[in-house]
């Protein structure tokens, strides 16, 4: 398939220099651009938000605004990827900040009939949602360092870069959000199916 | 509300402190990835050629200019062609040379020459209260009459 064929030819690409490739008007660049970039982007913004009609919608608008800053993209001064994270990141924060004041006790999004029929799929479904929902009730700087450290993978000192503070300060935060997750997930004992042992 | 995990996977959830293991979850969260459905990539897509397309709009006007200077050009070769070409071009720079050439020169004889002429036309005769006035007496433009 051509698709897949011009995807591949760049797969070795640096972001970067797919950028410029677009800001010049390469078709071809958008489309691996896109497709490399989307599912990273969704999957932060779900975790964020919990949500995925609305994490589609920032997924939406933190690709707009890397397509606008294209041309005006400066080489060397930051990674695509650490720039988009946290524009991501900021679109997610507006949107539960919106979230909390038009909804202030619906702030954690509950298990919802969809996830009752969770009971006959797969056991790793089960865990992600109340994954997902457990990272919901974190401060928001706790919940994006974990995220970032142990869901997305990445290294201490490139969070440090995209949130903006000390490697020492997101060793901390993750250290308290995981320490918040495992109470968060062992008080749902019942709902997870814990024994009570 | 019980999330679907028959009994005998409830240990599975906790290390062996008894503590909720937390990396399976993450595992779980890294499996359960959503991906983007096609309806939102063509959407994203639809932007990023929307985006180019402005782009290319923007830089247009750095094209026109580039095209500014030719028309600049064109006044250049308007004129040429509007005097005759270039065998008119090469006219009126021998003529401008001729001009500079008496400028710089002394016209040695121009007011005897000036005086005859003046004497032909009847313009200059003896009497007359007529005085020509040099106002370059190194030329010898000297006639004179009170």
């Amino acid at each position: 398939m051509p698709y897949d064929a011009q995807n591949d030819a760049m797969a070795d690409v640096p972001d970067e220099a797919l950028l410029t490739l677009f800001a010049n008007g390469d078709e071809a660049a958008a489309r691996a651009l896109t497709v490399r970039l989307l599912p990273r982007v969704l999957a932060q913004a779900v975790r964020m938000l919990g949500e995925r009609a609305e994490a589609d919608d920032v997924a939406q608008e933190a690709l707009l605004r890397l397509w606008k800053i294209a041309p005006e993209w400066r080489r060397g001064e930051a990674q695509v990827s650490t720039w988009l994270y946290r524009v991501t990141a900021n679109l997610c924060t507006d949107r539960l900040r919106k979230r909390a004041r038009s909804a202030p006790l619906e702030a954690a999004p509950e298990p919802t009939d969809e996830s009752a029929s969770a009971a006959q799929q797969m056991q790793s479904r089960s865990r992600a949602e109340a994954l997902s929902a457990a990272l919901a009730e974190l401060p928001e700087r706790q919940r994006e360092a974990v995220v970032l450290r142990h869901i997305e993978g990445l290294g201490n000192p490139q969070i440090a870069q995209m949130m903006d503070i000390s490697a020492e300060a997101v060793e901390s935060l993750t250290a308290r959000g995981k320490r918040a997750l495992t109470a968060i997930l062992s008080g749902r004992r019942d709902e997870l199916g814990f024994s009570d042992d | 509300m019980n999330w679907g995990l028959a009994m005998t996977e409830h240990s599975k959830n906790q290390n062996a402190a008894g503590d909720v293991d937390l990396d399976l979850f993450f595992a779980a969260g890294r499996e359960a990835a959503p991906l983007p459905d096609p309806a939102l990539m063509a959407a994203v897509l639809s932007d990023a050629h929307r985006v180019q397309a402005d782009i290319a709009v923007a830089r247009a006007p750095q094209a026109i200019s580039h095209a500014g200077g030719e028309a600049q050009r064109g006044l250049w070769a308007q004129f040429r062609v509007a005097i005759g070409g270039w065998p008119a071009l090469a006219g009126l720079a021998s003529v401008a040379t001729a001009g500079l050439w008496l400028g710089a020169v002394q016209p040695v004889g121009l007011g005897q020459a000036a005086s005859l002429y003046l004497a032909d036309a009847g313009l200059y005769f003896a009497g007359a209260d007529g005085y020509l006035v040099d106002v370059m007496p190194s030329f010898e433009f000297d006639l004179g009459e009170s």
